[in-house]
């Protein structure tokens, strides 16, 4: 089994731009529309804003599935249809399975499964079958495709950052 | 080369999810255990919460199986249906069959629920029909009837009315106490899911209880206390309750008649553990016994009982009461109690949106339960906070909890902000 990798996001780096929501709906549904991207970055507004001490880094944030250890939506699932892939350890929707009934989207702590209406299912993140193509079109640095033990470390401080970029060394390095 | 050490035996009774998730568990921790299914349902494991969509002819009978027998094939479970079994002997450790008995060394009783019948007269005539198992379903896909009369407006109820309406019979649907779906929702979300199935032709009557079902060999109409109804289809959802036939006269009944478990899903009786519908657990929200008899529960349960049967410590957090139904266009979902449910220091919080309805369930500040109608894309937020046990004041409850997902979105200004974070982009790829 490959090492299981996790979608992480860094908001010191997020500029907005939405890159990640076009590539992700555009892969998927072949067509470019920012409600039916599984990658969702949010701009916080108002009240939260407010509590913060330094807004520069905490504007956007990221809600996307975290491909929990311990699922709800696949405990939740009265058809079974949500399975963790074995390759890539994402949790992945059975369309053959699924029938529909929105429960996993109840069950979920981050509100990052959708329904498509037209299939009458649901979609969630399936990370591109271990190549994101979000993280692949971001082009500010701020989504990085990182081994789960690792995934941690992002938001710690400047020396987690350190280690990660060591990580991306060592994997350059190990391509070449 | 085989081990002298001789191999433990796990009895599991009940195919169910329970069943099948503790099978399964203790398969993941002991390959060479020998694990033995007994079930008297002849089919392998399917899943009853999607049997409605079965009944209404939205899915095809092979997508309700959810496990074929090539998985138990495949993880070494014997599977032995039909198999009745017939009583326990505790001394020595034996599971009594109908022609002979199976020794255990460690005992998992899934026996499930059992349909609740009413005693009323007449319930022997053919047009009567429970709604538990895939057999039933069979027996009402091979009925021809017109008009069905559904007594009990649980979910279950209403799945099935729905499910005839898809199949052309005219429903009415029967409920005795004063509103549709009295254990899962409050009054107001309850009257606006009873709006919507009498605005797409489903009759529903509250307050009318069913005396006797009429007709010689076939029902041909059913007496309640407000007058005859005529119809050829009697449905009997009046809920269900926990099979404990097997150790009726072993373990003392919990509060609500079903196997009394701790956290560890042990029964007290030594090597015999307990799961699913059958179990009484304490809730997750506030330790109170109760029944569960959801899916969820079942499948976490299950799993529990097979890895403590395994021997290895893990504990079952507890029930949690969660529903979801789809009523034509309109979604209803409630997780946790209902404000009913709940006697003393109770605040309920509404707040309504574009045709949504939300209604979050505060005991002495403590959030137990959240309604919703056609606003569930956020929900998510309060079923965490129902299982954390958070603490919210009133006016708060709603705004800290809601989404950044759907707020409106505004221009991004090109200010100060942006340009200093350019600066501080570093590419790290």
């Amino acid at each position: 089994m490959a090492e299981e990798k996790v979608i992480v996001f860094d908001p010191l780096y997020c500029s907005g731009c939405m890159y990640c929501m076009t590539a992700c709906s555009t892969y998927h549904q072949g067509s470019t529309s920012l409600s039916k991207s599984r990658i969702h970055i949010v701009r916080h507004e108002g009240h939260a804003i407010a509590n913060m001490m330094e807004e520069d880094h905490l504007i956007f944030d990221l809600i996307t599935c975290q491909q929990c250890d311990q699922p709800y939506c696949q405990y939740l699932c009265p058809a079974l249809a949500i399975e963790k892939d074995p390759m890539t350890g994402a949790l992945k929707v059975n369309h053959d399975r699924c029938i529909g009934c929105r429960m996993c989207m109840v069950g979920c702590p981050f509100g990052a499964i959708l329904y498509d209406s037209n299939r009458k299912q649901v979609l969630k993140c399936e990370l591109c079958g271990g190549e994101p193509q979000c993280v692949r079109f971001c082009i500010s640095g701020a989504l990085k495709f990182l081994p789960k033990d690792l995934s941690h470390l992002v938001q710690r401080d400047r020396f987690g950052r350190e280690k990660i970029r060591h990580h991306f060394k060592k994997v350059e390095g190990e391509s070449r | 080369m085989g081990s002298l050490k001789r191999q433990m035996q796990f009895v599991i009774i009940g195919n169910g999810i329970a069943g099948m998730s503790a099978a399964f568990a203790i398969r993941r921790l002991q390959k060479e255990a020998r694990i033995i299914i007994l079930s008297e349902d002849p089919n392998p494991t399917y899943s009853p919460c999607i049997l409605p969509d079965y009944l209404s002819g939205e899915i095809n009978r092979t997508r309700v199986f959810i496990r074929g027998f090539l998985d138990y094939l495949r993880e070494n479970i014997q599977l032995s249906i039909p198999q009745k079994v017939v009583g326990l002997d505790i001394e020595n450790k034996n599971v009594l069959l109908q022609n002979g008995h199976l020794p255990y060394d460690r005992l998992i009783i899934a026996t499930g629920s059992k349909p609740m019948i009413p005693s009323i007269p007449g319930l022997d005539k053919e047009g009567v029909f429970t709604f538990k198992s895939i057999g039933d379903v069979d027996k009402i896909h091979t009925w021809k009837g017109f008009r069905a009369v559904v007594v009990g407006s649980g979910p279950i109820g209403v799945e099935v009315g729905l499910a005839l309406k898809n199949r052309g019979y005219q429903v009415s649907l029967v409920e005795c106490m004063e509103r549709i779906l009295p254990q899962v929702f409050d009054e107001y979300p309850s009257s606006r899911i009873q709006e919507v199935l009498e605005k797409n032709g489903i009759e529903v009557t509250t307050g009318e209880r069913i005396i006797e079902i009429l007709g010689q060999k076939r029902v041909e109409g059913v007496l309640s206390n407000r007058g005859k109804r005529r119809c050829d289809t009697v449905i009997l959802a009046t809920g269900m309750r926990p099979e404990r036939g097997l150790v009726d006269k072993i373990i003392p009944p919990g509060e609500w008649g079903g196997i009394k478990v701790n956290h560890r899903m042990e029964t007290g009786l030594q090597d015999i553990y307990a799961c699913g519908d059958c179990v009484e657990t304490a809730s997750l929200i506030d330790e109170r016994p109760i029944l569960s008899l959801l899916w969820h529960n079942a499948r976490r349960q299950g799993e529990a009982a097979g890895i403590n049967a395994a021997g290895i410590s893990k504990i079952y957090p507890g029930s949690l009461p969660m529903t979801g139904l789809e009523v034509f266009d309109l979604r209803a979902f409630s997780i946790g109690y209902i404000g009913a449910s709940i006697d003393s220091n109770l605040d309920i919080i509404e707040e309504r949106r574009n045709g949504g309805y939300r209604r979050a369930v505060l005991s002495r500040g403590v959030i137990v339960g959240i309604q919703s109608i056609n606003w569930e894309e956020d929900i998510g937020f309060f079923f965490s906070a129902i299982l954390r046990k958070e603490k919210m004041g009133l006016k708060k409850a709603f705004l800290s909890l809601r989404s950044p997902l759907f707020y409106i979105p505004k221009p991004f200004p090109l200010g100060r902000k942006f340009f200093k974070m350019e600066t501080a982009r570093i590419d790290i790829k």
